[in-house]
């Protein structure tokens, strides 16, 4: 049992795991565990670049691209994290919000109908993009909204059940050609049925630089002074050093992963915040126990669902960011595997902890997302690319003669397809052996302020406390 | 510094909640009327035309043999179940029927048969749930006024630590809920339960499972809040305990009450030793 001054070190947890110092590093001190976390994965990646001797640009595509990824799964994880980790509502439903946001975004932001659309594409309401965000969002939260409102008021499995419900039907309401398009007020609008939706709303990172560039602007009294000067001007010019050919697709990747980590960190900030105050401290004692909260005086229905309408509008963001820069959106993009992609990030880092979420995601990211890709892409090109046989059958064929060679260049060939079986042993692999994840067994205080005993009452008070 | 009122030391002896205008001298002196009250479950009539009232500032034991309705009683005057018909009176407002968190709003306020600890959450924290209408509630205060937010988070934290140390639990402060003993959790209830200002609070077997010498604690510290001026209803299976310690008794059997009065009338009443003790005493 901890003593009773409860310094803010003491937080439930025991010395010993609080001081795990190896070489140097503190790995009790969450920031320099994450920090340590990334720079590994980045060296690893660099290091294995280097080894097939992957030219610059390749590499540094790559690096662009794992930033990207661990973006996108920390930023997921933290969402859900609010839902899961805080609040204890069972989403599964998570990539049917994803899909809301964007498509919303795709119908509020794309261009007006018009002579420059194809007569097979729908057009959109031609609003900025940012509003579309703004719209995106609004219409994830308010889906939310509508999956909470009956399945609330029941035990906790049922919203599992309608948030995965929920994110099929969105899937086939995208499918649909009854939605794929219709005139609203005058504006040629819709969905896109099994076509998908082109989203030829312009660069996302430029309308984010551009707009980034707002006080700039007035200084310099030119339009878009962050983007034309100091973008396209000094930062591409400077990588056309070394990569003479081309460099902007390069340095837009890295820029727009930046742009993404921007707002993980907004993402952390904020979920903090509702994490670590009295909000976030009902939310807490709903995930314990709802009735104890309800006969406290807490109205838990409501805090439910802020707390599930607010993730579902991170979720929404997620989607925008994740999927609104790839030019074109098909509803088939949004399977479930994803919802259970961000749910394994989430299992691994541990729920209930946001370092921990943001850790999942990378690790997620890193290890069983790109690293298996990446992996063969190394092996391959260090085996000088061997083609691989095409079936399991020729794959097994050299094994009665002792060849084993063919079957593991099969396997390496197949690892998209085993990257999901990985995915499964690692998740029971993490069951047995650490079922609260890598930070889940150490929880974050649910105050705003240290919970430490306030100095000026430190003298026990002989009146039983109870008067001032 | 109206808001922070409500943060700050309960004082059970202001007059709250007289806001009923007829029969107010009435009202303060019986906070909770309950009338003709009846709830059924399938054909089982688990409470039958129970009616009672509560004075202010007492302590009433309301016991029962098993399956006599007082936890059904109790389920239907806290919200937590909707009753088939009769009146549930607190403070000359009807409360019939309104959610168990708008009953404990109005300052009346359970603690549960099982005690129920937020476990995963620590001491500490499952105490600062309990203040109501923090600011920090509020999910936008919570995220963008935090200096207004932390002001009281002070209190409370202080107010906490205050009430910690008044049931000699603040060595616990930092312990995860789940992680105490059953006594224990009993007192974390209590004390939990004393910071959202109730009137009256609603004990539901708060003696079972708890030690002989924490025992003795928890009623040490219950006549202490009582003679502050907290009203008590305590459902309880110990006999001995209610008679030793209640100034008034009701006795349920097979959902009606049977007869109420002092410790003395109960124990002497035929219907009681009959029905309850059978012929035990």
């Amino acid at each position: 049992m901890s003593d009773s001054d409860g310094e803010p070190g003491s937080y439930g947890q025991s010395e010993e795991e609080e001081r795990a110092v190896v070489l140097g590093i503190d790995f009790g001190n969450d920031s320099n565990m994450l920090i340590t976390l990334l720079v590994g994965v980045f060296a690893i990646y660099l290091i294995g670049g280097v080894v097939i001797g992957l030219p610059f640009r390749g590499l540094m595509n790559q690096i662009g691209q794992l930033s990207f990824w661990i973006a996108v799964f920390a930023m997921s994880a933290l969402a859900l994290n609010l839902h899961w980790g805080y609040t204890g509502l069972f989403n599964i439903g998570i990539v049917g919000f994803m899909a809301t946001g964007v498509y919303i975004t795709g119908v509020l932001s794309k261009p007006v109908f018009g002579a420059g659309t194809s007569a097979a594409e729908v057009g959109g309401f031609g609003l900025p993009l940012l509003v579309g965000i703004a719209g995106g969002m609004l219409a994830a939260a308010l889906l939310g909204l509508i999956a909470a409102l009956p399945a609330l008021r029941l035990r906790a499995d049922y919203l599992a059940i309608v948030t995965i419900a929920l994110s099929e039907i969105v899937r086939f309401s995208l499918l649909s050609d009854t939605l794929s398009g219709t005139d609203i007020g005058g504006y040629r609008v819709g969905l896109g049925g099994g076509d998908g939706l082109i989203l030829d709303y312009g660069d996302p990172l430029e309308v984010f630089v551009r707009t980034a560039s707002v006080p700039f602007d007035l200084v310099f009294g030119q339009s878009g002074w962050l983007w034309e000067e100091v973008y396209l001007g000094v930062i591409v010019e400077a990588v056309s050093g070394p990569i003479p050919t081309n460099p902007k697709p390069v340095v837009d990747n890295f820029a727009y992963a930046f742009v993404l980590l921007l707002v993980l960190g907004g993402f952390y900030v904020l979920i903090t915040r509702i994490g670590s105050s009295p909000f976030g401290r009902v939310l807490k004692s709903i995930r314990e126990d709802e009735d104890v909260t309800n006969a406290l005086g807490k109205n838990t229905n409501v805090f439910k669902i802020k707390s599930f309408m607010v993730g579902c509008a991170l979720m929404g963001l997620i989607g925008i960011l994740w999927f609104g820069t790839q030019g074109s959106v098909t509803p088939n993009t949004f399977r479930p595997r994803i919802t259970f992609y961000i749910w394994i990030a989430l299992i691994i880092g541990g729920a209930g902890s946001n370092t921990g979420s943001v850790m999942g995601g990378a690790i997620f990211a890193a290890f069983l997302f790109q690293g298996p890709r990446y992996f063969k892409n190394v092996v391959e090109t260090v085996l000088g690319n061997p083609s691989a046989p095409s079936s399991f059958g020729q794959a097994m064929l050299p094994i009665s003669q002792g060849d084993v060679f063919p079957m593991l260049l099969y396997v390496l060939d197949s690892i998209r397809q085993l990257q999901l079986f990985l995915m499964g042993v690692v998740l029971i692999w993490l069951m047995h052996r650490r079922p609260d994840g890598l930070l889940g067994h150490r929880k974050e205080a649910a105050s705003s302020i240290p919970l430490t005993r306030p100095a000026k009452n430190s003298e026990v008070a002989t009146d039983g406390g109870e008067d001032q | 510094m109206s808001e922070s009122d409500d943060v700050t030391v309960p004082d059970a002896d202001a007059d709250v909640g007289l806001d009923a205008g007829s029969g107010a001298a009435d009202v303060a002196d019986v906070p909770l009327k309950v009338r003709d009250l009846r709830k059924t479950f399938g054909g089982i009539t688990a409470v039958d035309n129970a009616g009672f009232e509560i004075e202010k500032g007492s302590m009433t034991g309301l016991i029962g043999p098993n399956g006599a309705g007082k936890s059904t009683t109790f389920n239907c005057i806290t919200g937590t179940y909707t009753p088939d018909s009769g009146v549930v009176e607190f403070n000359g407002e009807d409360i019939t029927g309104l959610k168990p968190y708008e009953v404990a709003d109005r300052g009346l306020v359970r603690t549960f048969q099982i005690a129920r600890e937020l476990s995963e959450m620590t001491v500490l924290e499952n105490m600062m749930v309990a203040p109501m209408h923090q600011r920090g509630e509020s999910l936008w205060k919570s995220v963008f006024s935090r200096k207004d937010v932390n002001d009281q988070e002070a209190e409370i934290l202080e107010r906490a630590w205050e009430t910690l140390e008044f049931f000699d639990i603040e060595h616990l402060a930092n312990e995860y809920a789940g992680n105490l003993s059953g006594g224990q959790r009993k007192l974390l209830e209590l004390a939990r339960a004393l910071l959202t200002d109730p009137e009256m609070l609603l004990l539901d077997e708060p003696f079972a499972g708890v030690n002989p010498t924490l025992e003795e604690r928890l009623l040490e510290h219950i006549h202490e809040l009582r003679n502050e001026g907290y009203t008590f209803l305590i459902v309880e299976h110990d006999m001995d305990l209610i008679m030793q310690n209640c100034e008034k008794v009701i006795v349920m059997h097979q959902g009606r009450i049977l007869t109420e009065g002092t410790p003395e009338h109960v124990r002497n009443n035929e219907d009681v030793i009959e029905a309850y003790l059978g012929g035990e005493v």
